[in-house]
């Protein structure tokens, strides 16, 4: 079965209105990005022209390697795009006349490009997606396991899900950690970068802003906190970087915390936490938790309408339990 | 508009991550704040960026026939590129340029300027690739002190009576008399421009000592340059014959801010009031002319050219009270009046 896509770069109209020559770069990037990665693109065609591309292949799994690399090497230089990736082709048909073609001129005065098959909808998923990455037409269960990950974006401030793929351990590490080797020359690591360009969105819009939300989820649950635990100097140990940047001092929730959203990352971060400890947080991680998650206090509020695919109904009522130890709202107090 | 400065590489070079050329900038602004701070100026420099270009197996013709041949090709200061850019390609995309220095990395050399192919592209350095960060930060930093430098005399009136490519020309000679202070190894007779930031050999990481050799080599090539001095040898400066603000004036420093300064026309700015529980408006104001927090009494002597641009700021600024403005001239690291 093919699968088939398309990719558009965001931003290019307010670059070009700020600056015709920055979209230039920028455009060159992107193309470059995709040039340069695409023999990675197994049994693949991709017609990329302006700050788009329609790109199709033969099996799903195929798209992976292509995808991982570009947006590695797109997202680590500050642009970043929205990609739709679902079953179906996009056959590409090329026209060219003769007419008015200069004398001696090597290419054709008239080209054009019309997409067929799934194009229109590989375009109206895309724009429907309101974050940066790749919003996958739900993989199936048994084409995949290991790629993808459940996240979620905002539409209309309510939480909408979508099916993302994975960051690998490499990219979301610090950068001073060298506990995970790259996996190809020239890979970065990006979550600083994510975080980052989220807080200089911020400061333009907040719905620009709220475009980051479902990266920082999906590098959330593309983590593994399994092993967290706290140290006797009250530091983290075994914990992810992005961990650490959610539930540390100096973390995310001070550098964007005006990021629409930013409630249920904690929200979707408690739920990793808890159905990755097998139900059961060690309450020395627990306290540290629910104490950084105290200082939001707005996490709590209407937790009956935030969504399971946020956070599951039994790490809610763990949570509910948690605030109330840390408030000391006891059920027997009289 | 900014200045750009772009990095040519390919995408596995050390270079390429963008984070590479943020810390860059970010040590670049470091070092001109620390300028700022210690020669108690103001430089209001353009900004500059710098960015990567994914080479992608072309050539630089390919990118600079694709990027930089337009009508609206950014104002581009610095490419670093594996190969030397050849004529035709400086000729053909930076034709109406007034600086382009070219960097090229180079294993197993010595730091090296040589010769460049155009009056654009005065010159063509060679480094080790892992100092390419600092030949640009040196570049950013040389850029913005000639901002202020020319601004005031005798570059000023150099630039005016011979122009911009003569400046670069006694800029590479000072450069080539002085080169043992610098951590480049040689500069060819040829080289039509130097950095003059580039005159130490300060460690990377030291922010203040790179601030303090930067001013120190442009306020030594200012002095360098011939000029007329109209005035007879003075007795004393006429700083204590300034109108004090309720005796509040700084005196004895900034006459020792002074004394650093080249001679020309400033504009002397006193902070009187403090920036704390002040409207947006003002504080944004304020820190047009003074740094962030500044504290009251903080003064900068912000040079004639530099001033114009902040000039309606000033004069709101000084209307309103917020700060004091006096129009002097600096003649041999003294105070004068200035009437105007």
């Amino acid at each position: 079965m093919s699968w088939c896509g398309y990719i558009d770069i965001l931003g290019s109209r307010e670059l070009a209105r700020r600056s015709p020559h920055e979209l230039g770069v920028a455009l060159d990037s992107f193309h470059s990005a995709l040039a340069d990665n695409f023999s990675t693109f197994e049994e693949a065609s991709c017609v990329a022209f302006s700050d788009g591309a329609f790109f199709r292949t033969n099996t799903f799994a195929n798209f992976y390697p292509f995808y991982s690399r570009v947006r590695n090497q797109l997202f680590q230089a500050g642009t970043f795009f929205r990609c739709s990736y679902l079953q179906g082709d996009i056959p590409i048909f090329d026209r060219e006349t003769e007419d008015g073609r200069y004398l001696g001129a090597t290419v054709p005065a008239f080209r054009s490009f019309t997409f067929g098959g799934k194009a229109p909808e590989a375009y109206q998923r895309e724009s429907e997606f309101k974050g940066v990455g790749c919003t996958i037409d739900p993989a199936p269960a048994d084409i995949v396991t290991g790629l993808t990950v459940k996240s979620f974006y905002l539409r209309d401030d309510q939480p909408t899900p979508y099916v993302d793929f994975k960051y690998s351990k490499y990219e979301l590490s610090a950068p001073d950690q060298d506990l995970y080797s790259i996996e190809y020359s020239g890979q970065q690591r990006l979550f600083d970068s994510i975080i980052y360009n989220c807080h200089v969105s911020l400061s333009q819009s907040d719905k620009i802003g709220s475009y980051y939300l479902p990266s920082i989820v999906s590098a959330v649950r593309s983590s593994d906190f399994s092993m967290i635990d706290v140290g006797e100097d009250d530091r983290w140990i075994d914990s992810p970087y992005v961990f650490d940047k959610i539930f540390s001092g100096n973390g995310i929730l001070k550098a964007i915390k005006e990021m629409p959203g930013l409630n249920y990352v904690l929200l979707a971060a408690f739920d990793h936490l808890y159905s990755q400890s097998s139900m059961s947080i060690s309450p020395r991680v627990e306290k540290r938790v629910i104490a950084k998650m105290m200082t939001r206090p707005a996490c709590f509020r209407n937790l009956d309408r935030v969504p399971s695919f946020v956070i599951s109904p039994a790490a809610k009522r763990r949570l509910i339990e948690l605030k109330a130890e840390y408030q000391n709202i006891s059920p027997r107090k009289a | 508009m900014p200045r750009y400065g772009y990095l040519i590489v390919e995408r596995d070079d050390d270079l390429f991550p963008k984070s590479v050329s943020i810390a860059i900038e970010a040590r670049s602004r470091s070092i001109l704040a620390a300028v700022e701070r210690q020669q108690h100026v103001r430089i209001s420099g353009v900004p500059f960026q710098v960015a990567p270009i994914t080479r992608s197996k072309r050539t630089l013709s390919q990118i600079s026939r694709s990027l930089f041949s337009s009508d609206v090709t950014g104002d581009i200061r610095v490419l670093y590129h594996a190969d030397p850019p050849d004529v035709g390609v400086l000729t053909n995309s930076f034709v109406n340029t007034d600086l382009l220095v070219t960097v090229q990395p180079a294993r197993d050399q010595f730091p090296a300027i040589r010769a460049g192919s155009t009056d654009g592209n005065p010159c063509h350095i060679v480094v080790p690739i892992e100092r390419a960060p600092r030949i640009i930060e040196d570049m950013i930093i040389d850029i913005s002190l000639g901002t202020l430098f020319r601004a005031t005399a005798p570059i000023r009136e150099l630039v005016t009576s011979e122009g911009l490519v003569s400046l670069f020309r006694r800029k590479a000679e000072f450069f080539r008399a002085n080169v043992v202070r610098s951590w480049i190894s040689s500069i060819e007779r040829g080289a039509g421009y130097a950095p003059l930031s580039s005159l130490n050999d300060i460690a990377d990481s030291d922010i203040e000592g790179r601030a303090q050799r930067s001013f120190e080599a442009w306020r030594e090539f200012a002095r360098s340059l011939t000029h007329t001095v109209t005035a007879t040898q003075l007795e004393r400066s006429d700083l204590a014959a300034l109108p004090v603000v309720g005796g509040q004036l700084p005196l004895k420093r900034i006459a020792a801010a002074a004394r650093n300064l080249p001679d020309g026309d400033y504009t002397l700015l006193v902070l009187r009031r403090s920036m704390a529980r002040k409207s947006p408006s003002i504080r944004k104001q304020l820190s047009e002319l003074f740094r962030a927090r500044a504290r009251v009494n903080s003064f900068r002597f912000a040079a004639s050219d530099q001033y114009m641009r902040n000039r309606a700021t000033a004069k709101e600024l000084h209307r309103s009270g917020h700060i004091y403005s006096i129009q002097i001239v600096i003649l041999n690291g003294e105070v004068r009046s200035r009437e105007d």
